[in-house]
């Protein structure tokens, strides 16, 4: 079991990596959002404070979107979505390996980078750890939640546009709860309510997203 | 790796709808272990379509699949005894032909070493691109490729549509005697073809969807 599941997340982080430009995309996005809005906006140390919680989550919101297509579009332009409903193993946890595998790709970055864009919005280093395990709690979220979304509208032509529509709305309660823990840790008040909010959510989604995946992805095949 | 018992593929009464058009209806077959089915019809008849249904990729409209006597919804190992190689491959093209060929192995839950996998990439004539990247291949490579996987993954059923694509003649040859002996193990084979595949008569049966 286990080792199907290292099987999947090693050739698709092999694959993703012999397609580079790709991988730096929505990383490239996220670090271009974020750099832009002190720019745009204001570049006051007080005013940037405030605003830095939401323009951080709304920027991973945005790359995590416009990365969620590469999930599965190849593997239904080359047959292996078929060959993973007649694998020994469950489709279920090759799929979550497929999540994990798209996590790592995209998810990982974004995390290694957030302190630097902390630093960038003046959020106060006491809300550094919070913003971290927000960003650590959040992103597999949002790959769950999106895998889904694709898992739907991979076989339509122009699912991209239908992909937004359909998955945002599911991406704002992490965004609040996300948000909100990180505002409430820069005034300097505990923050594990929202962040224990934020880890039953990744359990749920842990738990019942592979499902749905698989499920949408038989009708899409159909 | 393979059961002594006789296994029995059935199909009763289908009938494929694609939209408003029926594409065919009231298809009956039954094969047994060593046996083969040759699928004709025109272009857009539902080859694929029928194909895709035996895999339970799709959903017939009406009928019913049976796998040893037991009807293919719900079958908890039904799909584990098929190879499908469909027209879309599922041969990944950022990988090389080594890595494609360990990794399908691997999922299917099958362990040989590697050098039995190069075996086979040598018999699909092969090994001197075994590390190069399956994109930079001709289209008739990447079918190989395909082809090689069904001989890895030593599952009963092989449902092929179209496997004879873009090769050339000395490979069909070999490609024919890989399913001769595949229903000599008493394997079960389904195949979709518009050229002439030579499968021994008596074991082979023909349905024309067009018909």
């Amino acid at each position: 079991m286990l080792s199907a599941l290292i099987t999947i997340i090693r050739r698709d982080l092999l694959v993703a990596f012999r397609r580079r430009s790709e991988l730096v995309n929505p990383i490239l996005f996220y670090v271009i959002v974020i750099t832009l809005f002190p720019l745009g906006v204001s570049p006051d140390h007080e005013f940037l404070s405030k605003l830095a919680p939401g323009v951080v989550w709304v920027a991973a919101l945005l790359a995590a979107l416009i990365s969620m297509e590469s999930i599965f579009r190849q593997d239904f332009d080359d047959g292996s979505v078929e060959q993973l409903f007649l694998s020994q193993h469950p489709p279920t946890l090759l799929i979550l390996g497929k999540v994990i595998a798209h996590w790592l790709i995209t998810g990982l970055p974004m995390l290694v980078i957030v302190p630097l864009m902390a630093l960038l919005l003046y959020i106060p280093e006491q809300a550094i750890p919070t913003l971290f395990l927000t960003v650590l709690i959040g992103t597999p979220i949002l790959s769950l939640i999106g895998a889904i979304g694709v898992a739907l509208t991979a076989g339509l032509r122009g699912g991209g546009v239908l992909l937004g529509l359909l998955v945002l709305p599911l991406y704002i309660p992490v965004l609040i709860f996300a948000s909100a823990a990180v505002s409430t840790a820069i005034e300097g008040l505990p923050s594990s309510g929202h962040l224990a909010m934020l880890g039953s959510g990744l359990i749920l989604a842990l738990i019942l997203a592979p499902l749905a995946i698989s499920a949408s992805l038989k009708i899409s095949m159909n | 790796m393979r059961t002594e018992e006789v296994s029995v593929l059935r199909a009763h009464d289908l009938k494929c709808v694609k939209g408003s058009t029926e594409l065919f209806s009231n298809i009956h077959f039954q094969i047994e272990s060593g046996e083969a089915l040759v699928v004709e019809g025109s272009n857009g008849s539902g080859k694929t379509s029928l194909l895709r249904i035996l895999c339970g990729f799709n959903y017939p409209a009406e009928g019913e699949i049976s796998w040893c006597g037991k009807t293919i919804d719900g079958h908890e190992d039904y799909q584990q005894q098929i190879s499908y190689i469909g027209h879309a491959s599922g041969v990944k093209l950022d990988l090389t032909v080594l890595e494609n060929l360990v990794f399908a192995q691997r999922l299917v839950g099958s362990d040989r070493d590697e050098t039995e996998i190069k075996d086979i990439i040598r018999s699909v004539g092969l090994f001197k691109q075994r590390n190069v990247l399956t994109r930079k291949l001709s289209a008739g490579q990447k079918r190989r490729v395909a082809l090689a996987r069904l001989q890895l993954e030593e599952r009963k059923l092989w449902v092929l549509d179209e496997p004879l694509t873009a090769l050339d003649k000395e490979f069909v040859t070999d490609f024919e005697n890989v399913l001769k002996k595949h229903l000599e193990d008493d394997g079960m084979l389904v195949v979709t073809t518009h050229r002439e595949l030579l499968l021994p008569d008596s074991l082979t049966k023909k349905i024309n969807l067009s018909a």
